[in-house]
């Protein structure tokens, strides 16, 4: 059963034309919106059906509300208290319910098998059709839904198309649909002005608390979480530079701030939370980042609700960071080594040494999929995706070094391939499936770097344009053997191009009587000090005490002339 | 022994009394551990441990961070999370990822030269939990200053570390972390191979990429065994020499 309540013609608003049965008013009306509150009040499933008309599904109220007359007299008496004059229809069908509260005064319910006679003595006036099918209706001399109702379907259909057609059994009280339900938009939203203001955290975040809670919980009773909060402080004072004008704190990446008394605050999540403890604690690391500047007189929270994560662990998916508790310790780390040095590396596609850039970490759920061959006989095996997952880091690898490495082992390129198995001897596939399991060993890993940050500066003494003594903070010694070097530039149409020579350099450090050798007199300069070894007969040699080398990479500016240490393989 | 007497006088008093099945011996579990590559270490203790401090040593250029690369790529490759926390900012992203470091599972933390911050964020991390492997870099940090750091970190991480699955590196000079750790792997820094063993002649390197000429500096270093690599593992205080 359908109910439909509709404002009487004089209090109704000035509507051009009325809208299609089908189509939700946009933005309801004032009235519209007492119309939906008086709605709600009776049934959650209800659709605005224009400004001035609206429909509810009344199937089972008969036991809170009584049979539908009765149920009709309630609406009728909560509508007056609202100061709305209103007609209301019950019908078995939404189209014959619509009409009937439009076109017949009071309150009318409409029992099954009646909605034609009952619909007869309506002008024709209330159907929405076209221009060129009213003129046709006056062509036929039809008044009233009874004299459409009275000529036959096919003919109808065949003169007027699907239009007439539909009209046709709306004037016969047949036309139905289902009914389309209305969800509010709901404004998470909670404030506080304070009688005091405020100064210090510890007692803002009691009132954080509080407001935090209230809107955890209602963000619960919807199933929904955060995935944005807003704060906003309303500031007692704002902060006034040297001319007098209210001065702008600086614009993080977090947050705005306007210089209209106001403190705004924007914290983003990557997974929604609802936890109000995780809440706060987060809105307090940030706001001991970037405190406001004056005393705070008000607090506004605004939440941008979310589905929650829903995730299910499995046997075969390690365990990882809870994604709440992570987004803490996120925040905890970022505030104690400073924003952008925490983080997921990503190698840019730049042939520019040490390029990379810091991307937030996020938990990566591993794609995991069946073999398919296996499934179908009856073996299912789940195994990690190779080329979504274990080798994602192929493609961070620039272009240029591609090349190179396609000789070495990628580790996670070649981890546990999918590999067809079928008519293979019992032993082989055992020793092929021993080979999976550590196939992510690198057999011979490619030698790892450490970089200085920034490059140590370095006296490099050549000794037939090869580099043959080094001296920088905390490295110091003979060149045992070298490698190099090896031109490399780009950018050059940008500002900061780079051109260098770089050199691999394999550094035996000085022995102390050597060491003492070397440091020399005062103001000696250290070109003269580390003559190459054919000059300086008592140098030793390292070979001779064995002591244990170090590998770098050294590399000189061509633009500035000058020699850095840029790490060392290890 | 007069302690010892004692006690033993004293359990054999309680057990007369109440039986013998008093005292029974309580095991702890051995830690799972999890292969790193190295044949030898693999066959002898499967690997790193779990749940306990492992510290990596050695001098510069001696293989540490080929060692940890290779067990962050195999880690990765699992699809367990990672965190590494740089104490002095060395972490070359492109060598990693050229070692089958899979970077987006990897939490790189960046504590510039603050050798303390390094520590707190060591341990917001093992109170976090969830983590495959966390690993406290401290491979570029003067060992004057290593040895600065206070007795009772190593106590503290050691007790924040038990019981949970994660593996938990040092990577240092010098073994810093004393008793607590179980497991010390020490990497050695080959002789001076002159210019026939390490370098051939300048040969063409592509831009970005590791350089074949250093490579085989450390290739040599980790076939051959006889060479680089001890391990100490106290749980079962026996030395390891490959």
């Amino acid at each position: 059963m359908f109910a439909c309540i509709a404002i009487v013609q004089q209090q109704r608003p000035q509507i051009s034309q009325l809208s299609q049965m089908s189509n939700i008013s946009a933005e309801p009306a004032p009235s519209a919106d007492h119309l939906i509150n008086l709605a709600f009040c009776f049934s959650p499933r209800v659709e605005p059906i224009s400004s001035d008309s609206i429909l509810l599904d009344i199937d089972g109220l008969e036991r809170l509300f009584g049979p539908p007359r009765e149920l009709a007299q309630k609406i009728m008496r909560r509508a007056g208290e609202l100061n709305l004059q209103v007609n209301i229809a019950i019908a078995a069908n939404t189209g014959t319910a619509i009409y009937a509260a439009r076109g017949l005064p009071g309150t009318i319910v409409i029992p099954p098998g009646n909605e034609r006679k009952t619909l007869s003595t309506l002008p024709l006036d209330l159907l929405p059709a076209s221009s060129d099918v009213q003129d046709t209706w006056k062509l036929w001399g039809l008044k009233s839904f009874g004299d459409l109702a009275a000529l036959p379907e096919t003919g109808v259909a065949e003169r007027l198309g699907p239009e007439g057609a539909r009209l046709h059994r709306i004037a016969r009280g047949t036309e139905s649909r289902p009914l389309i339900p209305f969800i509010p938009a709901i404004d998470f939203y909670a404030s506080r002005e304070l009688e005091h203001p405020v100064e210090l955290l510890d007692p803002l975040s009691f009132i954080l608390a509080s407001l935090l809670n209230q809107l955890c919980a209602s963000l619960e009773a919807r199933a929904l979480a955060i995935s944005e909060l807003h704060v906003e402080f309303k500031l007692e004072n704002a902060p006034v530079d040297a001319s007098g004008n209210p001065q702008i704190a600086q614009i993080s990446q977090k947050s705005v701030k306007s210089a209209d008394c106001k403190c705004e605050r924007r914290l983003s999540f990557p997974v929604p939370l609802r936890d109000s403890t995780a809440l706060l604690k987060l809105l307090r690391l940030d706001l001991e980042s970037h405190p406001p500047q004056a005393p705070i007189i008000a607090v506004s929270l605004r939440a941008t609700p979310a589905k929650p994560r829903v995730t299910q662990n499995s046997l075969f998916i390690p365990p990882a960071p809870e994604p709440q508790k992570l987004e803490l310790t996120l925040a905890r780390i970022t505030k104690l080594v400073g924003q952008g040095n925490a983080g997921s590396p990503m190698l840019i596609d730049t042939h520019r040494p040490g390029a990379f850039e810091m991307r937030p970490f996020r938990i990566q759920q591993p794609h995991w999929r069946y073999k398919t061959s296996q499934v179908r006989k009856g073996t299912t095996s789940v195994v990690p995706n190779a080329a979504n997952h274990a080798g994602a880091s192929a493609p961070e690898v620039p272009s240029a070094a591609k090349a190179d490495l396609s000789g070495q082992s990628y580790g996670m390129a070649k981890a546990i391939p999918l590999q067809k198995s079928r008519g293979l001897a019992g032993a082989e596939r055992k020793s092929q499936r021993r080979k999976k399991r550590s196939s992510w060993l690198p057999s011979s890993p490619p030698v790892s770097f450490r970089v200085f940050r920034p490059p140590l500066g370095a006296d490099v003494q050549c000794d037939h344009d090869q580099p043959a003594y080094i001296q920088a903070r905390g490295i110091r010694g003979k060149v045992v053997s070298c490698a190099g070097p090896w031109r490399t530039s780009g950018d050059w149409w940008m500002s900061d191009p780079w051109q260098r020579d770089e050199w691999d350099v394999e550094i035996a450090p000085l022995s102390r009587k050597v060491r003492a050798a070397t440091d020399g007199t005062p103001g000696q300069a250290l070109s003269e000090r580390l003559r190459p070894r054919s000059a300086k007969p008592h140098v030793v040699t390292p070979r001779a005490a064995q002591p244990p080398t170090a590998l770098y990479r050294i590399y000189r500016d061509l633009k500035s002339g000058v020699w850095y240490v840029e790490g060392s393989y290890d | 022994m007069p302690a010892n007497s004692a006690k033993l006088g004293l359990a054999a008093a309680i057990e007369a009394k109440l039986g013998s099945s008093v005292f029974s011996a309580r095991e702890k579990p051995e830690p799972e551990t999890i292969p790193i590559g190295i044949r030898e270490i693999d066959a002898e203790c499967g690997g790193i441990p779990r749940g306990v401090i492992t510290e990596i040593t050695g001098p510069a250029s001696s293989g540490r961070t080929t060692l940890l690369h290779s067990i962050l790529a195999g880690m990765t490759a699992q699809g367990e999370a990672c965190a590494l926390v740089d104490a002095s900012d060395a972490f070359d992203p492109a060598s990693a990822a050229a070692a089958g470091v899979a970077l987006q599972q990897l939490l790189w933390v960046r504590c510039g030269t603050h050798k303390n911050n390094a520590l707190r964020v060591t341990d917001v991390l093992l109170q976090n939990g969830g983590w495959g492997m966390i690993v406290l870099d401290l491979g570029d940090i003067d060992s004057k200053d290593a040895r600065r750091i206070p007795l009772h970190t190593g106590h503290r991480f050691r007790l924040a570390i038990e019981n949970k699955p994660t593996v938990f590196l040092v990577i240092g000079q010098e073994p810093y972390a004393a008793s607590c750790s179980a497991m010390v792997l020490e990497t050695h820094a080959p002789a001076p191979s002159g210019k026939d063993a390490c370098f051939a002649a300048p040969f063409s390197r592509p831009t970005g990429a590791n350089p074949p000429a250093a490579s085989r500096h450390f290739r040599a270093a980790m076939e051959h065994p006889g060479v680089p690599w001890t391990v100490r593992e106290r749980l079962r205080a026996r030395e390891i020499r490959i």
